[in-house]
């Protein structure tokens, strides 16, 4: 029923019934003693009719807007910015100077970072020579005297520093 | 498919390398018809926009993964039916939003009909016409994929293989859902389509 017999319809025609009122009426037209056909193609046109000239749904006037603007806020979200504020800011300043600029302002970056490297070797190197010249000291000291060593370790901090004023007055 | 064959997924090309002018293009030539779509499924016509939207959106996030595969359409299509079954089967699972609900007075009925979409919306809406309300009637009474099918159908350059694949089914299958939906629609509208009023409806 929802095809016709027409042989010279196009694909398009063919798929779609109904789709084509002319093709339809041309059918119903080339059968008319068929008339349960011709009525058959009549329902589809008019179906179709109504179907097309349905109303649009109902859609606010702005809703191109605030789909874009969800959209941005997905863009920004996905888009985190790549570099801090301040280093952002600092990173532009140094782009704005001349090269020369540039390479002073790196080169005291690097000079401030390679002296900060040094002094903290210096200090870990002092750190153990003076480990080394307390346990060097307790070593000197005589076998009775460590008998405590346990004792005395447990002591609060405040006794210790007594004790050792006591091991230097033993000395 | 070269993206020359489809303007559409020309511009969809434009919006995975962040052309928002395209996709506000794109936006602006679907909005109607996904609306449409959404509308004729969902309830209520504020939900109906809510996931236009959201339909929209999911376009923009899977932009990167987009390629030209099929036509854009199908692919926007394919989208909003997914959101709008996943919307549906949420609902189903609030009881008191269920659309698998029967209707009180008549329990062949679903309690989904469209009186109250339209008593949401200005009252000089195509609601009053009579025989536009008919039609919606008989639409929301068909099965979901018989109504999205019928409604793509509608679509001018929809034909049945994007309709199949928009629905995830054979082209046979696509076919009998159309042409069964249609007989229903027949059916049910047997008094208009043979009394011509059809004829005195505003045109669009």
């Amino acid at each position: 029923m929802m095809h016709g017999t027409d042989n010279n319809k196009s694909p398009n025609e063919e798929q779609r019934p109904g789709a084509n009122p002319k093709a339809a009426h041309r059918l119903a037209s080339d059968s008319p003693n068929c008339a349960e056909h011709q009525v058959a193609w009549e329902d589809e046109i008019r179906l179709n009719h109504l179907l097309h000239h349905l109303p649009d749904a109902p859609l606010p006037s702005n809703f191109t807007a605030r789909v874009l603007s969800l959209a941005e806020q997905e863009a920004d979200r996905r888009t985190p910015s790549a570099l801090p504020g301040r280093w952002q800011s600092f990173t532009q300043v140094l782009l704005s100077m001349r090269w020369s600029a540039r390479l002073a302002i790196l080169s005291a970056i690097v000079a401030i970072g390679l002296v900060s490297v040094y002094q903290y070797q210096i200090l870990a190197r002092q750190e153990v020579a003076r480990s080394v010249a307390e346990v060097s000291s307790v070593a000197s000291l005589p076998m009775d005297v460590l008998m405590n060593f346990e004792a005395i370790q447990r002591l609060p901090e405040k006794s210790r520093e007594v004790d050792v004023e006591l091991l230097a007055a033993l000395k | 498919m070269a993206a020359n064959l489809d303007p559409d997924a020309a511009l969809m090309l434009r919006v995975k390398q962040g052309d928002m002018a395209a996709f506000e293009e794109l936006v602006e030539k679907y909005k109607q018809p996904v609306m449409n779509l959404l509308f004729r499924t969902l309830p209520d016509a504020t939900e109906a926009e809510d996931l236009a939207q959201h339909v929209f959106l999911q376009v923009f996030k899977s932009a990167h993964r987009y390629r030209v595969s099929a036509k854009f359409s199908t692919w926007l299509y394919t989208i909003a039916r997914n959101l709008c079954l996943n919307e549906i089967r949420r609902r189903s699972r609030h009881p008191a939003d269920s659309l698998d609900a029967t209707h009180p007075e008549n329990e062949d009925q679903p309690v989904r009909q469209y009186e109250d979409t339209k008593n949401a919306l200005p009252p000089d809406l195509v609601l009053r016409d009579e025989l536009t309300h008919k039609i919606e009637e008989a639409l929301a009474s068909l099965p979901e994929n018989q109504r999205t099918a019928i409604l793509l159908f509608r679509e001018d350059e929809m034909s049945y293989e994007e309709i199949a694949k928009i629905l995830g089914c054979s082209l046979s299958a696509t076919k009998s859902l159309i042409h069964r939906g249609r007989e229903t629609l027949k059916l049910k509208l047997k008094p208009y389509l043979r009394t011509g009023v059809w004829q005195e409806t505003k045109s669009r």
